[in-house]
């Protein structure tokens, strides 16, 4: 601290927006972004790993490309960082419709407020996306939708790395990111459908349990260590104004199961109604894990799995996100690939519902096997062997040339992807295998496999079952639920009764830990293979 | 093809059903226990390794050839001189407290098995003082591996090596960490002798390490 005098400052202006910070001599330009509370996205935390943070820096007249996160600055810059584009984020699913019904206690408060027209806002706070629904507390309409990246992907992309950074610094900086964006998406929600934001009457969260601990402050060590447990399932209904996201009404969380199964799946049993189903059915929420459910109404069991973030096009060669420009279909012909690229136009990269539908190809054409390895030159089919080049963990299934392709780099799929999408694919087809095994059911017996989340809307039935994500058994039987998180969120804010249900639902799930399960361990090796 | 060559077949692609026929039909046509061994068996399992650093091979195939390989030692045993397949002495290998993490662990365990070395396998979640006990227990333990999968274990191996050094056996034993998160930069914060990327170099660099 003594040579504080002595530090240098400089000033960052971040373009488009202009928003100047001074910060010291050396800070990096994530760090930089994080105080000034610009948005750069940093799968890998800031260890320079994922190379996903590029901004174009300016010093002096002139510009280069740089690592947001290794970039050290000097003098003063301007930074341009990369424009946000239109994102696929499942927002609504299949409604369930219910009367209205706020607690006592909610609309005993809005009676002695006289609010004339009560509103609710329900929010679905995922580890990547943050959905959120304005309602009319009075018919249950849904007003308007607001989405947005979650902020705290500055601090890394999954939730081991944020809540290290928790553990580390304090998560204070975590909780107070959130609740800002939840803040601001609350105004544009109300100034979207012309409405006034201090008349929402309750605030309804559901997300998974990292994701409600680091919004309520709680604490995470023992979430992300043996014994991965949570601080608490159930977070008390305080004021908004006290959680800080708006001056008026109540905040309240779903509860959680367990230390990773949260209340997103909770809404997603509530919305599926769970308590109700009188056939065994499989409930499959897939983003970085994959919530797995399955059972009818008397006993139901949830698990997680560590998927990986390979579906939502993380840790790829060419991944990202479901943005304008990624590739999220694709299908091999003997006169080529066919390409779906969201938006059209030149595709940028692949997103998850894409890469299945390519290793699914890659399958079915020979250009991989069923361990995953890639052909040689002589096992190809005549007609890809012009696309197949590099060796070891460099050969790759080209898919478009520099030229082809927005960032004028080539796309391929890599051996490395490949693998990357064994062990995602492993992770949940293990996971499933084991509940059902508990169960005591097999896929024949299941009424119905529903699908929710972002990648589970998009994925295709044929795919899934290609790969073998699903068995073939399953097909024919696969519903798309839509973002089922967001309607159970929205059901539970509308109708008090239906938020006592929901905790209900949590009470009765039973939960089975997958770390220490032998049985998963062996299937999850068996299910690398396709 | 010989009968070797059988073998080395039989062990790459993970046949387990034929591997101790084979073995016993190799001893009866007069082949060298000691060759069957290091030809047939360890030299193939090192080619696996490579293959796996390649990403040619994953997990399961590696796995399945450890496995059958194990069992063809099994098979081979009584035919070799006492503690021939254990040739490079005994490593103590462990997930570290706070990390329930078991597949890299014992994907590591194995290729050391199928490299020469005796494994005593601690589990998972092992707490520090465990390993210095194992280590009291046995002075003959060569080597000490540890795993982490999570950024938040990592200190955990730290918090091991003190406890090692602690004990004063530091000096007894060369200490290998690995996992997802683990770099070389971390290793050589924490004091360990080696890190390595996957489960084919750690069993190759254990090896140096002894030798």
């Amino acid at each position: 601290m003594e040579n504080i005098k002595n530090i240098k400052k400089h000033t960052i202006r971040f373009l488009p927006s202009g928003l100047p910070i001074d910060v010291a001599d050396g800070t990096t330009i994530m760090d930089a972004a994080r105080k000034a509370g610009v948005f750069i996205n940093a799968p890998c935390g800031g260890d320079g790993k994922c190379l996903k943070c590029t901004v174009e820096v300016t010093s002096d007249g002139v510009t280069t490309t740089q690592l947001a996160c290794r970039y050290k600055v000097t003098s003063d810059i301007d930074v341009t960082a990369p424009e946000k584009t239109a994102s696929k984020i499942a927002e609504s699913g299949t409604s369930r419709k219910i009367d209205p019904l706020l607690s006592e206690m909610i609309s005993k408060n809005i009676e002695i407020r006289g609010i004339e027209q009560p509103l609710v806002m329900a929010f679905d706070i995922g580890t990547t996306t943050v959905v959120g629904y304005l309602i009319s507390a009075e018919s249950g309409e849904t007003i308007s939708t607001v989405s947005r990246m979650n902020p705290q992907a500055q601090y890394g992309a999954d939730v081991i790395k944020r809540a290290e950074y928790a553990m580390q610094s304090g998560g204070e900086a975590l909780s107070r990111i959130i609740k800002d964006a939840v803040s601001d998406m609350i105004g544009e929600a109300a100034s979207l459908a012309g409405a006034d934001r201090q008349n929402i009457a309750l605030v309804m969260l559901a997300g998974n349990t990292c994701m409600n601990h680091l919004f309520m402050g709680f604490p995470v060590r023992r979430l992300v260590t043996a014994p991965y447990k949570p601080a608490q399932n159930y977070s008390p209904v305080i004021t908004a104004a006290e959680c800080g996201i708006n001056d008026s009404g109540y905040t309240a969380w779903l509860p959680n199961i367990d230390g990773f199964v949260g209340s997103d799946t909770v809404a997603v049993l509530l919305d599926v109604e769970m308590d109700k189903l009188e056939k065994p059915s499989l409930i499959l929420d897939i983003g970085t894990n994959g919530e797995v459910a399955a059972g009818d109404r008397n006993r139901y069991i949830v698990c997680s799995t560590a998927a990986g973030p390979a579906f939502e096009g993380v840790g790829i060669s060419c991944g990202m996100r479901a943005f304008t420009g990624a590739i999220d279909r694709a299908e091999i012909t003997p006169d080529g690939v066919e390409l779906g690229v969201i938006g059209g136009g030149k595709p940028h990269g692949i997103c998850g519902s894409g890469l299945l539908d390519i290793v699914a190809a890659m399958l079915k054409h020979g250009v991989i096997d069923e361990s995953g390895r890639f052909s040689d030159e002589d096992e190809l089919p005549e007609y890809l062997r012009a696309m197949v080049t590099g060796d070891g963990a460099e050969r790759r299934l080209v898919l478009a040339r520099g030229s082809d392709s927005a960032s004028g780099k080539e796309i391929a799929v890599t051996q490395k992807d490949v693998r990357e999408v064994q062990l995602a694919k492993a992770a949940i087809a293990a996971g499933v295998k084991t509940v059902l095994r508990q169960l005591r059911i097999s896929f024949s017996q299941l009424d119905g496999v529903m699908l929710s989340g972002a990648f589970g809307n998009y994925a295709s039935e044929e795919s899934l079952c290609t790969v073998g994500l699903l068995p073939r058994e399953c097909a024919g039987k696969i519903v798309h639920i839509g973002n089922a998180a967001g309607e159970g969120a929205k059901l539970a804010a509308i109708n008090y009764n239906e938020y006592k249900r929901a905790v209900k639902i949590a009470e009765n799930a039973e939960y089975l830990e997958l770390a220490t399960n032998k049985t998963f361990q062996e299937l999850y090796i068996e299910e690398m293979a396709f | 093809m010989s009968k070797i060559e059988e073998i080395r077949e039989a062990v790459g692609k993970g046949k387990s059903k034929i591997i101790s026929e084979l073995v016993e039909e190799a001893v009866a046509e007069g082949a060298s226990p000691m060759e069957i061994l290091n030809d047939g068996m360890i030299d193939e399992m090192a080619e696996i390794g490579e293959k796996f650093k390649r990403n040619e091979a994953f997990v399961p195939e590696m796995l399945v050839a450890a496995k059958t390989m194990k069992k063809g030692v099994e098979t081979l045993k009584k035919y070799l001189p006492d503690g021939a397949d254990k040739a490079l002495g005994k490593v103590v290998i462990g997930t570290v407290a706070g990390d329930m993490h078991d597949i890299g662990k014992n994907l590591v365990a194995m290729m050391f098995e199928s490299t020469g070395f005796e494994v005593i396998d601690l589990g998972v979640d092992v707490p520090a003082e465990k390993f210095v006990e194992a280590l009291k227990a046995d002075p003959e333990i060569k080597i000490v591996a540890l795993s982490a999968l999570l950024t938040t274990t990592m200190q955990a191996m730290r918090d091991t090596i003190t406890a090692i050094e602690e004990a004063g056996l530091r000096e007894n034993v060369k200490i290998m960490v690995g996992g997802a998160p683990i770099t070389q930069e971390f290793a050589d914060e924490i004091g360990a002798d080696a890190y390595t990327a996957d489960a084919a170099s750690a069993a190759e660099v254990g090896k140096a390490l002894v030798s």
